[in-house]
């Protein structure tokens, strides 16, 4: 029965020193600031005195991924989620694209440029059969 | 009082003869281009003209309203930079493979026969661009005669 609970305690031990980093780790990478910050942390590296500095490496600041709640989304853009290029700003089929040039006047709808080609006579008029 | 109808006289026919030119510079003129069957979607076309040295002077007519393809009409694009202005008020649809777009401009008849040149630009969606697809001389006598293109345009009329 003592063995038992020796090795019982044993397991529970390895377990508990090679789980604990690895939860601290979780928590340091789920957290969007990228700090570890819980109590947890501050217990797993408190006592270890030469251990080396966290680091982060990354935060999800730069991230491109499409999650809908991303606020950095261009509000000129649509909400298309298909694609996870970063240069898709001006897709060949998105007509209001941001920064684009203005297309121009359609016929009929304002006068012909003053380039001193044209007169003062009937508006230009296209028919395409 | 002689004097006075001598001065009014003569007012009179300089205001005529500087207005009259002024009244009567530009005729309609008709522009048909007919396209070839290059089996692609609608062809950009841009009609412009260039004086007797090769400068660019102005738009007559640009099929294709979407700026973001105007560059595919390189020379066009080239003298202008694309800009919008050249081209407002004179812009319809793109013109589909094997069909013919006729166009009517009042047009100044100082363009004829004094060394200006009309030129067509030409692109397709993911064909050739075929700038200077068009270069005609603007004459009284080629009025009516048929130029073929070099690519996209089967034949190009004005009269």
């Amino acid at each position: 029965m003592k063995s038992t609970f020796a090795v019982l305690l044993a397991t529970t031990a390895v377990v508990g020193a090679l789980g604990l980093p690895a939860l601290a780790a979780m928590r340091g990478t789920g957290d969007p600031s990228g700090f570890c910050t819980a109590g947890l942390c501050a217990a797993m590296f408190a006592d270890a005195g030469n251990a080396a500095p966290l680091i982060r490496i990354s935060g999800n600041d730069d991230d491109d991924d499409d999650d809908d709640d991303n606020t950095r989304r261009r509000r000129s853009h649509d909400d298309d989620d298909d694609d996870d290029d970063d240069d898709d700003d001006c897709d060949d089929d998105d007509d209001d694209c941001a920064g684009a040039r203005a297309n121009p006047a359609p016929a009929g709808t304002v006068a012909p440029p003053a380039n001193g080609l044209f007169g003062n006579g009937a508006p230009p008029r296209a028919v395409t059969n | 009082m002689k004097s006075r109808l001598a001065t009014l006289a003569l007012t009179t026919a300089l205001t005529t003869a500087v207005a009259l030119p002024g009244l009567a510079i530009a005729r309609p003129v008709t522009m048909t281009t007919t396209l070839t069957e290059y089996g692609g979607d609608g062809a950009y076309l841009v009609l412009y003209v260039t004086d007797p040295s090769g400068r660019y002077v102005g738009s007559l007519w640009m099929a294709g309203g979407k700026s973001k393809y105007h560059e595919h009409l390189s020379d066009w694009y080239a003298a202008t930079g694309g800009d919008p202005a050249q081209i407002d008020g004179i812009t319809g649809a793109s013109v589909g493979a094997g069909r013919s777009l006729e166009i009517t401009l009042d047009l100044a008849d100082a363009l004829f026969d004094a060394g200006y040149t009309l030129h067509i630009d030409a692109a397709v969606e993911d064909m050739r661009d075929s700038p200077n697809e068009i270069a005609v001389p603007l004459t009284a006598a080629g009025a009516g005669t048929p130029v073929a293109g070099r690519r996209y345009v089967a034949s190009f009329t004005y009269r």
